[in-house]
């Protein structure tokens, strides 16, 4: 069986690339634009993205617990 | 001022792509989480029965002994117990997997609508800046100042300068921006020009996709409508399909585009086949449409 490790860890991969963009992209892009940009989509995105990841880690603890049970006996 | 616009432009490029890199990655992790949650659901269910059908089998044997009153059922009395202990784990499993499954759809429903919504936003933020800031860098290039209007591009009439932000909420007839990469249109008739038979082109729609982005969608964030652009096509003498009326009415009228949301963050198409298929060819990134859930 597929744990759901693996899904867990992609999406941290794509969750801090969304960071990274934003790292970057506040280096050039200086206006009150880019500000608005970020309040408006890029931090809610982000929060987003940390909302999922935590329901993502309970549900893999979870399903732990369940493999757990099943080998335990 | 110049090198800190291009740098600008430059920023927002990545961005778009950040965004809509996010956004097919985010649709891939929903969908393989709900896969392994469903697989596991499955292979727990599975083991329950095979555990539940050893229990009875061993219940049977342990009865048929002691029907037959033989001495030595005690072994079978044991694996009775065994069995049970097994079964009661196994329904464990089968109720932590539910539970894990209950507590983790409502967080996936949400991800996926919310990220939908985030991003059709930022890429409608990102197509309202991009032109602003490309005709600084032309106005600049050629002497004019900040404010000058862009020049050239799809050979239509001068669009509203400077559109406000176009949030998807605010698009006309219930539409909304989705990426034409979300799109699942495996299954559309169209598969050429030659699929063009309604009494428009290929080419006719890439003008109305012109005219979206250069005058009707801008003129929509300034609350135009179709009255509207039908003044402004009687007085820039255009008529039939390669009219503002026509391509307002094609993409937020009765016959927009409409898309179903899948679970797996994708969009099946339910009409607007044509049209699609001329977005990909043009390279456009995203179309309105109606999206029921």
């Amino acid at each position: 069986m597929t744990l759901l490790s693996p899904v867990v860890a992609r999406h941290g991969d794509l969750a801090a690339a969304l960071v990274r963009a934003e790292e970057s992209a506040s280096r050039t892009w200086h206006d009150e634009r880019f500000a608005m940009f970020e309040a408006r989509v890029l931090r809610p995105l982000q929060d987003e993205d940390r909302r999922f990841a935590a329901a993502l880690e309970a549900a893999h603890q979870t399903l732990l617990l369940a493999y757990q049970s099943l080998t335990s006996s | 001022m110049s090198d800190e616009v291009r740098a600008a432009l430059s920023a927002l490029m990545s961005l778009r792509s950040a965004l809509l890199q996010h956004s097919r990655d985010g649709s891939d992790v929903v969908g393989a989480a709900g896969r392994v949650l469903q697989d596991a659901r499955q292979a727990f269910a599975a083991d329950l029965a095979r555990r539940i059908a050893d229990h009875n089998e061993a219940q049977r044997a342990y009865q048929a002994c002691l029907a037959q009153r033989k001495g030595w059922c005690s072994g079978l009395e044991a694996r009775v117990q065994r069995t049970q202990l097994r079964v009661v784990a196994a329904h464990r499993a089968v109720l932590l997997a539910d539970e894990a499954a209950s507590a983790f759809l409502p967080a996936q429903r949400r991800y996926s609508r919310e990220s939908e919504r985030l991003t059709a936003d930022g890429l409608s933020f990102l197509s309202a800046a991009a032109p602003e800031l490309e005709s600084y860098l032309d106005a600049t290039s050629h002497g004019g100042g900040a404010g000058a209007t862009r020049s050239g591009g799809a050979g239509l009439a001068t669009a509203v300068s400077s559109p406000p932000l176009l949030s998807a909420t605010t698009l006309p007839g219930g539409t909304t921006l989705v990426p034409v990469d979300l799109i699942d249109d495996s299954d559309s008739p169209v598969k050429g020009p030659e699929s063009f038979t309604k009494g428009y082109s290929p080419e006719d729609l890439r003008w109305s996709f012109d005219a979206l982005h250069e005058v009707v969608l801008p003129g929509a964030a300034h609350d135009l409508a179709l009255d509207y652009f039908r003044d402004r096509d009687h007085r820039e003498r255009l008529t039939g399909t390669r009219s503002y009326a026509a391509c307002y009415d094609g993409f937020f009228g009765d016959s927009a585009i409409h898309l179903s949301a899948g679970s797996d963050g994708r969009y099946v198409v339910a009409n607007g086949y044509h049209r699609i298929w001329v977005a990909r060819q043009a390279g456009v990134t995203e179309v309105p449409a109606r999206v029921s859930r």
